[in-house]
């Protein structure tokens, strides 16, 4: 599945970035949810920059955040999602909240940092 | 997957390492920099290699047999589609101290429960008999007794108490342990070939 991704990524980058640039923006300073690839996650230490041995199996594919996570999700009530009742989502319940997430969403921005219920956590495909 | 993503007194803010590991997504922190493996929720490199996220319990399923059984549940605004991703593609996964089982979403829709045991712990994948879209792993230890679950026209029942069970969040519904609830255990869905590639040691679930 990830490779299936990071190939679409790649796609999406040839056409984008031309088309950012020839519009004159550029794709680092959008910080809308219009798309998932973005870039950002310079500056922190980076084992593989830093020569770190790494597993084997282990491939870079794109840069840190190249495929942005969500770090600031927005909620709606279940009245509101405007979904089709047999879309697939990923459901967590801590027995108080629950909260769904689409997977068709999930596949294309992978992460979603959140907390459920106060409880710090990470949502991902 | 879904993680709580603290480790110790630590919440970690986590982003897209960018890179595949076994040909599963990898993560980053943002304190220390760490790399993570999401499917083992364990650094792989960095500072905190070696640490590990808990793992909790999540559902794949469809928005109407979710928004069912949670009607106040809060969406994610936004786009939702369908994934082209069906349940029984997947395997059911518990992992346990050193041990990990997989089960075929069709045979634990086929069976509607599978009595196992895991990691010494006797378990229970439940398919919900009112939605096959729905699942849970319970264990089947309450208090001293150890449960065994059958569905029985329809409803989740211990064979030998005869007590019934929300098949959805395990609490008793009728019956000698009516007032206990069934504790959730941490499943979560796995595509088989990352079954195969991050649990070699695990064993996937079949009749005989």
């Amino acid at each position: 599945m990830s490779v299936v991704i990071i190939a679409v990524f790649l796609l999406a980058l040839a056409i984008v970035v031309p088309v950012a640039w020839f519009f004159g923006r550029s794709s680092l300073s959008s910080s809308s949810m219009s798309s998932p690839f973005s870039g950002n996650g310079g500056g922190t230490y980076d084992p593989v920059k830093a020569g770190e041995e790494l597993p084997d199996g282990f491939r870079q594919i794109v840069p840190r955040d190249a495929i942005r996570p969500v770090y600031e999700p927005v909620f709606v009530p279940a009245d509101s999602a405007g979904w089709d009742d047999n879309i697939e989502v990923i459901g967590v319940f801590s027995g108080i909240e629950a909260k769904a997430y689409p997977i068709s969403f999930l596949t294309r921005w992978e992460m979603v940092v959140d907390e459920l219920d106060g409880l710090p956590i990470l949502v991902s495909w | 997957m879904v993680h709580r993503r603290q480790v110790g007194s630590d919440t970690l803010i986590l982003g897209n390492q960018g890179a595949l590991f076994g040909n599963a997504m990898t993560w980053w922190d943002h304190d220390t920099g760490s790399v993570w493996s999401q499917p083992i929720g364990e650094a792989i490199a960095g500072p905190r290699k070696g640490q590990r996220l808990e793992t909790l319990p999540v559902e794949f399923t469809t928005w109407g047999a979710w928004k069912d059984a949670h009607p106040d549940t809060l969406a994610l605004q936004a786009d939702g589609k369908p994934s082209g991703f069906a349940l029984k593609d997947f395997l059911i996964v518990l992992s346990s101290g050193d041990d990990t089982r997989g089960w075929r979403v069709p045979d634990v829709q086929q069976h509607g429960v599978i009595n196992d045991v895991v990691d010494g712990q006797p378990v229970a994948v439940v398919s919900d008999p009112t939605n096959e879209q729905r699942w849970s792993v319970f264990s089947r230890q309450v208090g001293d007794t150890v449960v065994d679950l059958e569905i029985v026209s329809g409803t989740l029942q211990d064979s030998v108490t005869g007590t019934t069970f929300d098949p959805v969040r395990g609490f008793g519904t009728s019956g000698a342990l009516g007032d206990e609830t069934l504790e959730l255990l941490p499943g979560f869905t796995s595509f088989p070939d990352d079954f195969d590639t991050f649990w070699p040691d695990g064993s996937l679930w079949s009749v005989n």
